[in-house]
């Protein structure tokens, strides 16, 4: 086990269990690494997710958040040079492992990206897409299925009148709300959205994280935000990430419930980056 | 007027000599860009005034041709370009796309495909009479067609095939990764995001290529000199009858013919092949904007 100058267990991780629960946690993270060509971008990472939670990831920019989510629903299989060591789990299959179908993986958890996204189809077609995938082909389902994931991505009142227009001619926070009503329709098990608010106003904001708390009855969800108050009002669990020096790996510094790694973090560092003292 | 008051005098010679540099350079750019359509539109404009009265003329256009007399029309030689050119399209754009598909997103990275694009790179500057004599040798002799349109247009196609490859595979690789990652996250398969995204969005460069090829296989001469006939009074009646394309008749007319109108004739082809190129030209980029309107592709 690796130690820090004051000796601390640097790799905590209060939660992870070190044998993964396959009922209670939909997702386990066990020691992984990843690798981006010979740059060691993770390392060590453990986390449960628990099925109808609501999991936050926070940290500095490029600590490596959004690896650790593009490696659940093995993303990072397209980028050339990525490589990972360790295991994902998924409801207690490994993700990685031999013959896994990525295709179904990925189908029942969902990706909704940093940078907005939207194919360079109508509105309507960028929400069918998944369904479509699917083989829905009634007309009328596929209409119920759009105008469903658009009212629940706090959208509809604003493309209602425009399905057919191109989604390229949304604005930033409007693409994001598509992006996110595209994952909807194709009704995934877990959800996994980075950084879904940064490009939003207030309002919008308010309702996607309505929209989360609606959907964690039924979905399971991961979340990176740069918003500290975000996290504490939304999430049940908060990961906190960080690398020590430039050109370190990320790990996770500390990991547990909301409540406590924003009322009392066990480590300091935690304690000053959402107290906002560095980072 | 009055902030500028306050700018101190260095800040202020510099600024006149960025906006002096900035006129000059926006003279020069004109000039040049000015220089080239003055070239373009003085070819295009000879061609057009030698050759329009005698286009508009009936009789011209639409006549039979003539090997000996005077007064031949050009009608056989126009369908037959069009003939040549739609089965030449039909022939390269399935094997040139279906190529450049493998090569952008099954291939990958490897000696094999670097050497591969080398290849297609390298025929691509192959001048197109070499590829003439190869049709030659291979189709019209060995494979025993004699001289006629399928002969010529599978000597087109070999020699426009390296590009149209090139061009669709930097159309497809120029697709953003995020569409693929868009779809591919949703749960698409490799082949359902090739197929629903990855082509779709590359439809516009891919037509791009398509349109020139259109253009060099309606030009060109020196590869069909020795695959199809050179005159003919008939257009191509099946896909391995003769028939002679409008270009190589034309450098046929200015040189063999001994019909005494032949530079009449000359003039009234040049004017044909530029409008039948400009025409297709418009068709095909309004089909693409009509196809990019439909998808949803522009905002
Ligand atoms: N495709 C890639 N190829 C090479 N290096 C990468 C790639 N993607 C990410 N990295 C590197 O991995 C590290 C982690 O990046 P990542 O995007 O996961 O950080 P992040 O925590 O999401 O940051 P941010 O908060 O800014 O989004 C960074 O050093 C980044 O430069
Ligand atoms: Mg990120």
């Amino acid at each position: 086990m690796q130690t820090d100058v004051e000796g601390k267990s640097v790799a905590a991780r209060p939660l992870a269990t070190p044998e993964p629960q396959h009922g209670r946690y939909m997702i386990s993270i066990r020691d992984l690494d990843l690798f981006y060509g010979d740059f060691k971008a993770l390392e060590d990472i453990n986390v449960d997710v628990e099925h109808n939670r609501i999991t936050a990831f926070i940290g500095p920019s490029g600590c490596g958040k959004s690896s650790v989510l593009r490696s659940i629903n093995r993303l990072n299989d397209l980028v050339k040079g990525a490589r990972v060591e360790g295991q994902v789990f998924l409801d207690g299959e490994d993700i990685y492992g031999h013959g896994y179908d990525v295709v179904e993986l990925r189908k029942r958890v969902g990706m909704v990206f940093q940078r907005p996204n939207p194919f360079p189809k109508s509105i309507y077609d960028n929400v069918a897409y998944g369904p479509r995938i699917f083989g829905v082909r009634d007309r009328a389902e596929l209409d119920q299925v759009v105008e469903e994931s658009l009212v629940r991505a706090a959208l509809w009142d604003e493309v209602k009148g425009k399905l057919k227009q191109s989604a390229i001619a949304l604005s930033g926070g409007q693409q994001q709300r598509l992006c996110i009503a595209r994952v909807l329709a194709v009704e995934p098990e877990g959800i996994l959205l980075d950084e879904p608010c940064a490009a939003l106003d207030p309002i919008a904001t308010q309702r996607i994280e309505d929209l989360l708390q609606e959907l964690k009855k039924t979905y399971t969800i991961v979340i990176v935000t740069h918003n500290m108050q975000q996290a504490a009002r939304l999430s049940d669990y908060t990961a906190f990430f960080m690398i020590e020096n430039q050109g370190d790996p990320g790990r996770i510094v500390e990991f547990g419930p909301t409540n406590t790694i924003f009322t009392t973090p066990e480590d300091e560092r935690t304690e000053r980056y959402i107290t906002g003292r560095f980072g | 007027m009055m902030g500028e008051m306050h700018v101190p005098a260095r800040s202020r010679a510099r600024k006149t000599t960025a906006k002096t540099a900035d006129t000059v350079a926006t003279v020069v750019l004109w000039a040049l860009a000015l220089v080239c359509l003055a070239v373009l539109g003085s070819i295009i404009g000879y061609i057009l005034v030698k050759g329009l009265a005698v286009v508009f003329d009936p009789k011209f256009i639409l006549g039979k041709p003539q090997a000996i007399n005077a007064g031949g029309g050009i009608l056989p030689f126009l369908l037959s370009s069009i003939y040549l050119t739609l089965l030449t399209m039909v022939i390269i754009m399935p094997i040139g796309v279906g190529a450049a598909i493998y090569m952008a997103e099954f291939a990958g990275e490897s000696r094999i495909t670097r050497l591969v694009r080398f290849g297609a790179d390298s025929l691509a500057t192959v001048p197109s009479i070499v590829f003439g004599l190869f049709g030659l040798a291979l189709f019209v002799v060995a494979f025993g067609m004699g001289p006629c349109l399928m002969a010529g247009a599978l000597t087109l196609a070999l020699l426009n095939l390296p590009a149209v490859m090139r061009t669709s595979e930097e159309a497809l690789r120029a697709v953003p990764a995020s569409y693929r990652e868009a779809s591919l996250g949703l749960g698409a398969s490799r082949w359902q995001t090739i197929r629903k995204v990855v082509l779709p969005s590359a439809v516009p460069g891919i037509t791009t290529g398509g349109i020139l090829t259109i253009g060099r296989i309606l030009g060109e001469s020196a590869a069909l000199v020795f695959t199809m006939p050179l005159f003919a009074t008939k257009a191509p009646t099946s896909l391995f009858s003769g028939g002679a394309a409008i270009a190589p008749n034309l450098w046929y007319t200015l040189t063999e013919a001994i019909t005494p109108d032949a530079q009449r004739i000359a003039q009234g082809e040049a004017a044909a092949l530029v409008i039948l190129i400009l025409a297709l030209n418009l068709v095909a980029r309004f089909l693409a904007h009509r196809y990019q309107a439909r998808q949803g592709m522009v905002g």
